[in-house]
């Protein structure tokens, strides 16, 4: 509740006066938690903090269009998606060349390793979603890393539920046949 | 109900949206459907798991330490600013300056008829009418013109409160802001007119720009170029008589700068659109090439510097798009202005002994060259001289065999290559002797003709590279010499394709290179080849006997015979020199016993 309310606050004031220590509080309370669901869509971490920056300029802008239908975190996401996505739809018409920081797996090749522990097993797992396209690895990290539910995807997204549903189907059937056997859910 | 419905609906489930009479549904399903139990079990684990495990591959990224600086930048811009930013770069794009005054007029209307708007569209919407905008209202003067973000080591830096004005820097680095959100990044020595937040003119010096969205049309004016953003990085630097343009994200459209009404500066003709990796070199008096990363080592390069992370060292990004253009100019435009004049900004082609080859050819290139090679004789190709002298085994070299990458070499793709000469008036007839090799051979022209066609090999692909002297003899009745022609042409088996010569030991392309040996050589690639026309090869075996030959010309190829000769198997040390020059460069080859060389060091 003390969440809520003080997320409520930072909106008004943003809204209100859009001082910058209102700005400055945004990017201390949502910068890190953006900025790491920016590195788990982005190859390099420029990259990533590049969208999160992004993202956050776009909120400060376009605070007076944000209704209160979903979290303010939920309206934060979506437009980190949505940035990432116009970034997509660059990149397949203008292919750059990357130096991953992160690592990468060959496409269709399943991931191969033992489980060695928790962090080998989430970057198997980072890079698998990585692999998959962008709707799909949308909906798979506002599921999975954001925790909501299709509804608060759906919004997120600007799209229905029955697709939130369909994609995180197709999602996990393709991340069945990317992950090694011992980490296929 | 379906399983793939009751699938769908588990997520549902889950999340405790359904129904009771919904639920009730899929948990009956569920208990007698293996498969969707299945599912729904995966399903919970994945809810349990996963956020768990996304959560540590996301850890471990820091904030940006200017990213409150940047978020709340974008604050001040919808602050008032947002109608005037669109309006101004509407007029930009727009207007002509005749357009303009008919606007004007129809403003002057929209105040007669009582709308209320003629003050703001006159005053704040046409900057043009009264010089500047941005030093007029309440908003400009809460935020500056210019604001000094960061600096590093900077010297002689003066930056102006109001716009227009000129932004100067002696040494350093500063990253500056304009009203616009457009970040600029200089590196001294610098010297940029900022004309208003999306129009800045770069005199000198070198200039990097991250540009928001929101400001796309942003343009960078050189002497040689206009360079309009379309949301990216880029870099501009700019010299006594040359312009470079390199992005590093998104895209620019270049155009060739033009002189317009009252000296206005107005688009010239288009260049084109660079993407990442992507570039503009124009240098005065030649047209503006455009370049791109297109190579593996560029590729490589451009890789280190390439979207935001340029940012964060402007000067290696700038020095490195300078490279890159460089490397592009000598690769591709060898012996042009666009490599020569700009010395001054990049390195220049360097007088050392290492890079003496040529790199690759680009992929397309190979392909056409690979088409048109069914049978090739060419008068130039590639490598052998250029290691070091640390003795170690050198780098894989790409050889480039095309067109466009020989700065000298005239090169025929065919065996059968047509021959030319003047004939001369005093001669009654004529002596034409072709020397290899592996032997020569005399052709006599017993009349006035003044070309031939010779066949230089029968199969379609040469069975061995040569070098021939050509000679024309012309006589008199009195079959007394009254003239003589020469020529040199060599027959390099690597026309006929891209050829990777791994110089190490076993590799095996220069197992190809069997008894006698073509060694191309090209003073052109010294910066100082003025007084090179004479230069000398010395044949040194380890232990035995030493040769010296003269090379005709700065660029050419030398036949060095080793098949049915006295050399012999062993080691042989190369030197090149040139006079007028003070390097040397040198090379050591083995020759095993089988007749191969087996590498060079």
């Amino acid at each position: 509740m003390k969440s809520i309310s003080a997320s409520n606050e930072l909106v008004r004031r943003l809204k209100e006066k859009g001082d910058e220590g209102a700005v400055r509080l945004l990017v201390e309370r949502y910068g890190p938690r953006l900025l790491s669901a920016a590195a788990l869509l982005c190859r390099n971490s420029t990259d990533a903090q590049d969208l999160m920056i992004d993202t956050l300029q776009h909120a400060v802008r376009l605070i007076h269009t944000f209704q209160e239908r979903s979290s303010f975190f939920s309206w934060l996401y979506g437009i980190l998606f949505n940035l990432n996505r116009v970034i997509w739809r660059k990149r397949e018409r203008q292919p750059l060349i990357y130096t991953d920081d992160l690592p990468d797996v060959a496409a269709d090749e399943p991931l191969v390793g033992s489980r060695l522990d928790t962090e080998a097993d989430a970057a198997c797992l980072a890079a698998a979603v990585r692999q998959l396209s962008e709707p799909l690895q949308s909906v798979v990290l506002l599921r999975y890393y954001g925790e909501m539910s299709i509804e608060e995807v759906a919004v997120a997204l600007k799209i229905s539920p029955g697709t939130v549903k369909s994609r995180l189907f197709s999602a996990t059937a393709r991340l069945r046949k990317i992950l090694p056997e011992e980490m296929r859910p | 109900m379906k399983c793939k419905d009751c699938q769908l609906a588990c997520y549902d489930l889950i999340d405790r949206s359904l129904s009771t009479s919904a639920e009730a549904e899929v948990m009956a399903h569920v208990r007698g459907c293996p498969q969707c139990r299945a599912f729904l079990e995966a399903e919970g684990r994945r809810m349990r798991v996963w956020p768990r495990l996304l959560g540590v591959a996301a850890k471990g990224m820091s904030l940006p330490p200017d990213a409150s600086e940047r978020v709340f930048h974008a604050l001040e811009v919808s602050r008032g600013d947002g109608l005037r930013h669109r309006m101004m770069r509407w007029r930009e794009n727009r207007f002509s300056p005749a357009s303009f005054r008919w606007l004007a007029f129809a403003a002057s209307v929209l105040v007669a008829v009582g709308l209320g708007l003629g003050t703001c569209l006159t005053k704040d919407c046409f900057p043009g009418a009264k010089g500047n905008a941005w030093t007029e209202n309440a908003a400009d003067v809460a935020m500056p013109a210019i604001r000094v973000v960061n600096q590093k080591r900077t010297q002689g830096l003066d930056v102006p409160r109001t716009l227009p004005g000129l932004v100067t820097l002696e040494s350093g680095e500063v990253v500056v802001r304009l009203q616009t959100g457009v970040e600029l990044a200089l590196v001294g020595p610098a010297k940029v007119d900022v004309q208003n937040g999306l129009r800045v003119y770069l005199e000198q010096g070198q200039l990097l720009a991250r540009v928001p969205h929101w400001a796309t049309g942003f343009t960078v004016w050189t002497r040689e170029l206009e360079i309009r953003d379309l949301g990216t990085v880029f870099g501009v630097q700019v010299c006594e008589d040359a312009s470079d343009v390199f992005v590093f994200k998104g895209s620019v459209q270049v155009n060739e700068a033009g002189f317009g009404e009252w000296g206005r500066k107005t688009s010239g003709p288009g260049v084109g659109v660079c993407a990442a990796g992507e570039g503009v070199r124009a240098v005065s008096g030649e047209s503006p090439a455009k370049i791109a990363a297109d190579w593996p080592e560029a590729k490589r390069m451009f890789g280190t510097v390439q979207a935001g992370r340029a940012f964060h060292n402007p000067s290696k990004a700038l020095k490195t798009a300078s490279r890159i253009a460089d490397l592009w100019a000598e690769r591709y435009r060898p012996g042009s202005n666009l490599v020569a004049k700009k010395a001054g900004i990049g390195n220049g082609i360097p007088l050392e002994k290492t890079p003496w080859a040529r790199t690759s050819a680009p992929q397309q290139e190979v392909s056409d060259m690979n088409k048109s090679s069914v049978a090739a004789i060419v008068s130039a190709a590639a490598v052998v001289a250029g290691a070091g002298s640390s003795g170690a085994t050198s780098a894989p070299i790409q050889v480039d065999t095309s067109p466009g990458g020989s700065q000298h070499w005239h090169m025929v793709f065919t065996r059968d290559v047509a021959l030319r000469w003047d004939w001369n008036a005093a001669a009654t007839h004529a002596e034409l002797e072709i020397s290899g090799m592996d032997g020569s051979f005399t052709t006599n022209f017993t009349s006035v003709v003044s070309n031939c066609q010779w066949r230089a090999f029968s199969p379609d692909m040469p069975s061995a590279e040569d070098v021939y002297d050509l000679k024309m003899t012309f006589y008199n009745g009195s079959d007394v010499v009254v003239g003589v022609l020469t020529s040199r042409l060599a027959v390099v088996t690597a026309a006929f394709g891209r050829t990777v010569v791994v110089p190490a030991t076993a590799a095996s392309a220069w197992t190809k290179v069997r008894g006698n040996v073509v060694i191309p050589y090209d003073a052109g690639w010294v910066a100082a080849d003025a007084g090179v026309a004479n230069g000398r090869i010395v044949i040194a075996k380890a232990g035995g006997m030493t040769q010296t030959n003269a090379l005709s010309g700065a660029a050419g190829h030398f036949g060095w015979k080793l098949k049915n000769s006295d050399w012999g198997c062993g080691t042989f040390n190369l030197a090149l020199t040139f006079r007028g020059t003070e390097s040397e460069w040198d090379a050591t080859l083995m020759r095993s016993a089988d007749g191969t060389i087996l590498g060079v060091r």
